[in-house]
């Protein structure tokens, strides 16, 4: 089975607020797949749905090829939102329960997991005493314990220092590669999410709006074009450009900016063709676009 | 479902609630017959020869707070923590969920019951006579505590409803501890409308699980109508525990 999660025209609404619109997802087996979008863009409903925590208004959800979503839940393990842990438990109590709730009696696999996740040395302090990070990672060991082979992951370096950020980001791409672990991570830290993910879906305002793999995603972003002139110009220069250099995608940035997307062409050249056609060029240069910039454009901005 | 219900119990005896409660629970039945005596004593009691069995029939149920507290933040504190997300995610169906947790509290009220009446019986000995022991009389107490058993049980229920429709534990808590009564005072209230608007007596509130119970002690095992309190108990425990899974069945967790 290679579609681990499969989502047709999902719709979720709570009254008449509409939270997912038709979200068609494909989850692959292997995927780090990085869940982007705004607050509010739909991202935790739609995992709480994979999760079994709320069901779809409308649509057909399916985990391992399999519309039995109960049966399936058996090879998932979820941290959705923050660490839902027992404060007056210690890490290994705690674990404890996830082991009698899964019928496994081998201890030695509670020290696994918190050795895997770095807690192994935690003894009897209760959770209550914990910093994010390290609840962050006990919940990550619970969702572990039963061997899962799809993890889903809400914001889980929500609140981390940058050291929790990154090893938490060790942890999941040992889990992928090593462990051969499926993973749905949403997180607003884009940066950090495009040195993890392999495939991507950016969903806003309830819709999923673009799905794409790491490659197309490096493709994508070799380049943009920024020229700054004055905001009157900035039709002009749109057509200037559509014209000479055949270019498609632009967007309108803060005041002056007109960035140029997928353009290879020399800043020289177009600085003396939009000149020429008496546009007050201010600044002209090449930047690289990173994952946070992908966003940002496929949600934002005013198109020519 | 035994994974559940394990896991359930395992972190009820964990909870510092459970703990508490225990101790506490403990002090007011072990203090129980040492009051009742200290108080007949000093010229106080019912005027009638109490006896061990008389102490065991009259058992006092106070410890039903200590149930609203402990069964309160055992069930509260899923939603509180978000643990509930941990159970919901796995592969159990609602219901599975729902019924472990309701066993669980049954099973924690049996224990209270059971151990308040051994706790007092025991105690009663050292104070007075065990009395008459006829047939008769052990029926009659046999059946006068199953009432009130099947009675706590119905109470029992609506807690761990209370608790899976209001959720948050501070909300669950004061609801648990003084809901009942103040149902019971309102149906009375309603009992008192409904009379003056129909014409005639109407009582229902007497059918409500804690008002019935309060009614079946007063009255006492020799005129105490166990057949409507027993029927009043199964219907409650019953009612309390479909319209709790209903509801969770539906709403999402959050």
């Amino acid at each position: 089975m290679d579609t681990i999660v499969n989502a047709e025209e999902i719709t979720k609404s709570f009254g008449k607020q509409i939270a997912v619109r038709n979200v068609s997802m494909e989850v692959k087996k292997g995927d780090i797949y990085g869940f982007i979008g705004e607050n509010g863009a739909g991202k935790t409903t739609m995992i709480r749905m994979m999760a079994g925590l709320a069901k779809p208004s409308s649509g057909r959800l399916s985990l391992f090829g399999s519309y039995d979503l109960v049966k399936a839940r058996e090879k998932i393990g979820t941290v959705i939102e923050y660490p839902a842990l027992i404060p007056g438990m210690t890490a290994r109590e705690n674990l404890m329960v996830e082991m009698k709730l899964r019928g496994l009696k081998d201890p030695k696999k509670i020290e696994e997991v918190l050795i895997k996740v770095g807690l192994a040395d935690t003894k009897k302090k209760k959770v209550k005493n914990f910093s994010l990070g390290m609840k962050q990672r006990l919940a990550i060991a619970i969702a572990l314990l039963g061997d899962p082979e799809f993890l889903i992951l809400d914001e889980p370096t929500n609140g981390l220092d940058p050291v929790g950020i990154r090893e938490i980001r060790e942890l999941i791409q040992e889990l992928n590669q090593e462990h051969h672990i499926t993973v749905l991570i949403s997180s607003h830290i884009l940066g950090e999410l495009s040195k993890l993910a392999t495939r991507y879906g950016i969903i806003h305002k309830g819709e999923l709006i673009q799905e794409f793999t790491e490659e197309e995603l490096n493709r994508q972003s070799q380049s943009s074009l920024t020229v700054k002139m004055p905001k009157e110009q900035r039709e002009k220069a749109c057509k200037v450009m559509r014209e000479h250099f055949s270019a498609e995608a632009f967007q309108m940035v803060g005041e002056e900016e007109l960035k140029v997307y997928g353009f290879f062409e020399k800043p020289g050249k177009v600085n003396k063709v939009l000149m020429q056609e008496g546009i007050q060029v201010e600044e002209i240069f090449v930047e690289n676009m990173d994952l946070e910039k992908y966003f940002l454009r496929a949600v934002g901005g005013a198109a020519c | 479902m035994l994974n559940l219900i394990r896991a359930d119990i395992y972190k009820l005896l964990k909870s510092t609630s459970f703990r508490v409660c225990g101790v506490l629970f403990l002090l007011l039945m072990g203090s129980e017959n040492f009051l009742y005596h200290l108080v007949e004593k000093m010229g106080g009691g019912t005027g009638t020869q109490t006896t061990v069995i008389s102490r065991i029939q009259g058992t006092d149920i106070s410890y039903q707070i200590l149930l609203a507290i402990v069964i309160s933040l055992f069930i509260g504190s899923e939603y509180t923590c978000g643990t509930i997300k941990n159970l919901a995610s796995k592969h159990y169906e609602r219901n599975k969920i729902f019924a472990s947790k309701w066993i669980v509290s049954v099973l924690l009220a049996t224990v209270y019951f059971a151990a308040s009446v051994v706790i007092v019986g025991i105690t009663a000995m050292f104070y007075w006579k065990t009395g008459d022991m006829s047939g008769t009389v052990i029926s009659d107490t046999a059946g006068f505590l199953f009432t009130k058993y099947i009675l706590v049980l119905s109470i029992t229920s609506l807690y761990v409803m209370a608790a899976f429709i209001i959720r948050k534990t501070q909300f669950v808590l004061p609801v648990a501890i003084i809901g009942l009564d103040v149902i019971g005072i309102i149906a009375v209230y309603g009992d008192m409308g409904l009379t003056k608007l129909l014409g005639h007596t109407v009582q229902l509130s007497k059918y409500w699980p804690s008002n019935m119970l309060a009614q079946i002690i007063q009255s006492g095992v020799q005129h105490a109508e166990l057949l409507p309190g027993i029927l009043t108990g199964i219907v409650f425990l019953i009612a309390a525990a479909a319209g709790g899974v209903m509801h969770f069945k539906q709403v999402d967790i959050k």
